[in-house]
């Protein structure tokens, strides 16, 4: 049995012209029909459509079939278009007897053949469109009123040779519908068992089954397409193509062109309806022959699907979707993408911005090998973005980058953006795209803060750095504050972290910044310092000498003076004056030093000191000195108002010296008695009654400088009761007569009356 | 009179109207109803085509059933005189070819073919000449595809080919036909 699929140049597909110009000059209609539009030779049909098993239910299905036969002349009572009476009476003659079962009503194994084809398309992964057109195709089965046994018998045309009769193993409707299915599907998935005659890449076609007619070299694109010579390995000629339906000349063949005009007629687009295709695990890009993973949906988004999308992915096996290859360059979608007639792009947001220059693509950081080639149909999905790529971009906030050499550099001051005359920033990109471009160095004037989600960043001559905090910036010289999002400042090109306003540089040179200025810092290693280089200029300040602060600064909290890793509050400002020779102490701008410990405060000697529990104490150069009772208090002459309650905490803060001595006290060489607040000179021939230098303890002069001097003799009395007594080889010896006191040298002005405390001190000696 | 018939005419003509238009309204909504399967084409969308086939597709239809029926009457007619099988020395010539490729610069030379027959007999032997290299020759079986076949082969590796032009010549053979092609390769 001889094919209707390329047999007698038959107007379905054939080769024989005889009989096909009969047929027009029976239909002249036909040779005056429209061209056929958009028919590629070497892409037919793109794989997706091709397998493409969902794009119609049963119910589509069957529906579409009753479509084609609005009415069935099962017992071919109409005149036959082929002459010879009835339609019974043709085929009676040529042995095919009504009834006639169109195929919208044909069952077989109780299977409509609705079904059947459903069937047949999900089993193998073909589009059940692609069956429909075939059986049309090859046997006009869709639109015939009243079809022959022999036309279910090959329906595909499957198994019929050119130059023998059909194979009988083939026959019947579900047969030839698996078969051809089956052929189809072992082609998608590369099966390495079935050599397919023609592949993709150039092939050698004959244009009909007249071999004398020549060859033509096609580029299949597809293995659709592939398939497709396959089962019918002629090329339509260009006079095929002119005649839409009709004859074209002699050698002309009709197969591949009829399948074509039919599903277009039909279905729509053969190329380019489909581009996205599922095995239930991911989802991937098809275009060119390859496919792409989409790893996110926000790489779906920004090819510009939407959700509505997603219903139209052509859902397969994981065998078809194993069978397409990946780009040898890129397993993954890409921004950029590139066709043959309109160049190459970059994709964001689903809108193309063309790339002028290789120069350009590659500043973008992407390589050649990104560029992924697509088809026509793929490349006018896109919108055409209002202006070409250029280097300067935004993103969905508007905020500004320029591109240069792989990097995206974000451009921080509106000021810094007008440097560039030719910046133009209209064109904003999506995240997916802007991710695959890596941060650069910010670019920015002078010193800028950048606030990030929790992160906090400086930029310094190009340079990205990250802070603790904004007030990081602000003693590093920060001409202010931008809050930006957290992708435009990804990690990468921090060079290091600040977290103080104390800098050590790489010459162990420290300082102390605020703002404007750099202070010279010296001993002060407890401090936690940022090592920074020099030339990054994070401290490109002003610089103040140590001499001239003297480590000693005014904030609004108070002067402060840097020692030993703290700030100590300075309590008087003598000790500024004495420290700075008279100079004011540096005022700090910013709170460079509010980081800093406080330690304990500065007060003046002779300063009192009280917490609930640390009693009272007297400051002596810096250090506490401890007031054991009242009487001693009393005898120092303190004033109660002069003390100061600090709390403990203060106090257990200042360091401790000794405790305050007794009421024989002596400073630089000179001895005293101390009571009721007179200091009483012992002068040295009176230093050996007192019991000699050893019963006089040290103590700073400064802590009795202040009290009234008075000479000491060796006559004292007693508040308590007005005995007189001597004192004699340290000891009080009282005196019990008068004349004894007169003896011994007394006078009523040579009695000096101790306190209780002080005539205590001397340990009482025998009575004179 | 001719008042009237006018008349009677307007009325027809609006009465037509009418009907066409509730026809295609019906027509709309049965297709709006089934259709809900359509597919973006490079920004074109198109459904599925649920009204009766045109006359050109029904012409083109009719055309292949009546191929179909002449084929098979004288396929019948021609085997009622079939002689017959022919002895070995008169086997049936088939068409074989070459289909691809013409040139090679990949690491896999996969040569490709057709055969003007539907059979899975028989042998197809590929040889491969170039002037002062080794001639190469493989064998494979034969597969049917839909209405012809191919040689279940041939894959060689590049790096065993010299660069340039070689000749392939692939012959098929089984009991009652034969036939043979040959086509110049370059080796990139």
């Amino acid at each position: 049995m001889v094919k209707s699929r390329h047999i007698i140049t038959n107007l379905a597909s054939g080769s024989l012209p005889f009989i096909a110009t009969c047929l027009v000059a029976m239909n002249p209609i036909i040779a005056h029909a429209s061209p056929v539009v958009g028919f590629d030779a070497g892409n037919i049909m793109d794989d997706l459509t091709f397998i493409n098993s969902d794009s119609m239910s049963l119910g589509q299905i069957q529906a579409f079939l009753n479509s084609k036969v609005p009415v069935c002349d099962t017992n071919g009572t109409q005149t036959s278009e082929f002459g010879g009476g009835t339609r019974a009476q043709w085929g009676t003659a040529h042995g095919y007897s009504p009834p006639y079962t169109c195929l919208k009503d044909y069952t077989e194994n109780s299977l409509s053949s609705a079904q059947i084809i459903y069937n047949a398309a999900h089993q193998y992964s073909i589009n059940p469109e692609v069956l429909i057109v075939l059986l049309q195709k090859e046997q006009g089965l869709v639109t015939d009123t009243w079809p022959l046994s022999i036309q279910y018998r090959s329906a595909t045309g499957y198994g019929c040779p050119d130059t023998a009769p059909c194979d009988s193993q083939y026959y019947g409707l579900t047969n030839q519908i698996n078969q051809a299915a089956n052929m189809f599907h072992q082609i998608m998935i590369a099966n390495p068992n079935w050599y397919s005659p023609y592949i993709v890449g150039n092939n050698t076609i004959y244009w009909s089954p007249n071999h004398a007619c020549g060859t033509s070299t096609v580029n299949i694109q597809s293995r659709a397409t592939a398939a497709l010579y396959d089962y019918t390995p002629y090329r339509p000629n260009q006079a095929a193509l002119n005649a839409g339906y009709g004859t074209g000349d002699s050698c002309s063949s009709y197969g591949n062109r009829n399948f074509y005009q039919y599903f277009t007629d039909w279905f729509g687009a053969t190329v380019g309806a489909q581009d996205l295709i599922t095995d239930g695990i991911g989802i991937y890009y098809v275009s060119n022959g390859y496919k792409y993973y989409i790893p996110t949906m926000d790489d779906f988004y920004n090819y510009g699907y939407t959700p509505s999308d997603i219903p139209r992915i052509v859902r397969t096996s994981s065998a078809v979707v194993n069978s397409i290859p990946n780009n040898p360059n890129t397993s993954q979608i890409s921004p950029i993408v590139a066709s043959d007639s309109q160049g190459i792009f970059l994709i964001s947001n689903g809108n193309k911005y063309y790339i002028p220059t290789m120069d350009l693509l590659h500043a973008y950081g992407f390589q050649d090998s990104d560029i992924v080639q697509v088809t026509e149909p793929s490349i006018n999905r896109f919108r055409t973005a209002d202006k070409n790529l250029s280097s300067f971009i935004s993103d969905d906030t508007g905020f500004a980058y320029r591109i240069e050499s792989g990097e995206r550099h974000g451009i921080f001051q509106p000021w810094v953006l007008n440097q560039y005359p030719d910046a133009n920033t209209s064109n904003h990109l999506s995240w997916p795209t802007l991710n695959r471009i890596p941060i650069g160095v910010p670019i920015t004037g002078g010193k800028l803060t950048l606030v990030s989600g929790n992160n906090t960043y400086l930029a310094v001559n190009g340079k990205w750095f990250s802070i603790s905090d904004l007030s990081i910036g602000t003693c590093s010289g920060s001409e202010g504050v931008v809050t930006i999002n957290s992708n435009q400042t990804r990690a990468g090109t921090s060079v290091s972290t600040i977290d103080s306003c104390f800098v050590i540089d790489e010459n162990n040179n420290k300082f102390l910044l605020d703002g404007s200025l750099e202070y010279a810092i010296q001993d002060n290693d407890e401090i936690q310092y940022s090592s920074i280089n020099s030339t990054d200029g994070i401290n490109n300040m002003t610089s103040v000498p140590y001499r001239t602060h003297k480590n000693i600064f005014a904030t609004k909290d108070g002067i402060f003076e840097l020692q030993n890793g703290t700030a100590r509050h300075i309590m008087y400002m003598g000790y500024v004056q004495n420290a700075l020779g008279g100079g004011s102490p540096a005022l700090l701008n910013i709170d460079s030093i509010s980081k800093l410990s406080k330690g304990a405060n500065i007060y003046a000697t002779g300063s009192l000191l009280a917490g609930p529990t640390g009693g009272i104490n007297l400051v002596v150069n810096d250090e506490l000195s401890y007031i054991s009772s009242m009487d001693q208090f009393n005898t120092f002459g303190f004033n109660l108002k002069q003390v100061v309650n600090v709390g403990d905490g203060e106090l257990n803060k200042q360091a401790r010296g000794s405790a305050l001595p007794g009421p024989r006290v002596s400073c630089q060489g000179l001895y005293y008695v101390i009571s009721n607040g007179t200091k009483y000179l012992v002068s040295d021939p009176l230093l050996a009654a007192f019991g000699g230098s050893g019963n006089f303890a040290a103590v700073d002069c400064s802590v009795i400088a202040t009290l009234p001097s008075a000479n000491m003799t060796r006559f004292v009395t007693s508040p308590n009761n007005g005995n007189i007594y001597y004192i004699d080889n340290g000891t009080s010896r009282h005196i019990l007569a008068w004349p004894t006191f007169l003896d011994l040298g007394g006078t009523v002005n040579s009695v000096i009356a101790l306190s209780k405390y002080t005539l205590d001190s001397f340990p009482a000696g025998s009575d004179i | 009179m001719k008042i009237n018939r006018r008349t009677g005419t307007k009325k027809k003509i609006i009465i037509a109207a009418t009907l066409v238009i509730a026809v295609s309204a019906g027509a709309f909504y049965y297709v709006w109803k089934t259709d809900n399967v359509g597919v973006q084409s490079g920004g074109e969308t198109k459904g599925i085509d649920y009204s009766s086939p045109t006359d050109d597709q029904i012409r083109t239809g009719e055309e292949a059933k009546k191929a179909t029926v002449d084929a098979d009457a004288k396929q019948s007619s021609s085997s009622n005189r079939a002689p017959s099988p022919a002895p070995d020395q008169q086997k049936k010539q088939v068409t074989v070819t070459i289909t691809s490729p013409d040139t090679e610069s990949g690491a896999t030379l996969s040569i490709r073919t057709d055969i003007n027959t539907l059979t899975n007999s028989g042998t197809c032997t590929l040889t491969l000449t170039k002037p002062g290299s080794q001639t190469i020759t493989k064998t494979a079986d034969v597969q049917a595809f839909a209405s012809s076949s191919t040689c279940k082969g041939f894959d060689l590796p590049t790096s065993g080919l010299e660069r340039g032009t070689w000749t392939a010549t692939i012959t098929f053979d089984n009991t009652t036909l034969n036939g043979s092609t040959t086509k110049t390769i370059t080796i990139q």
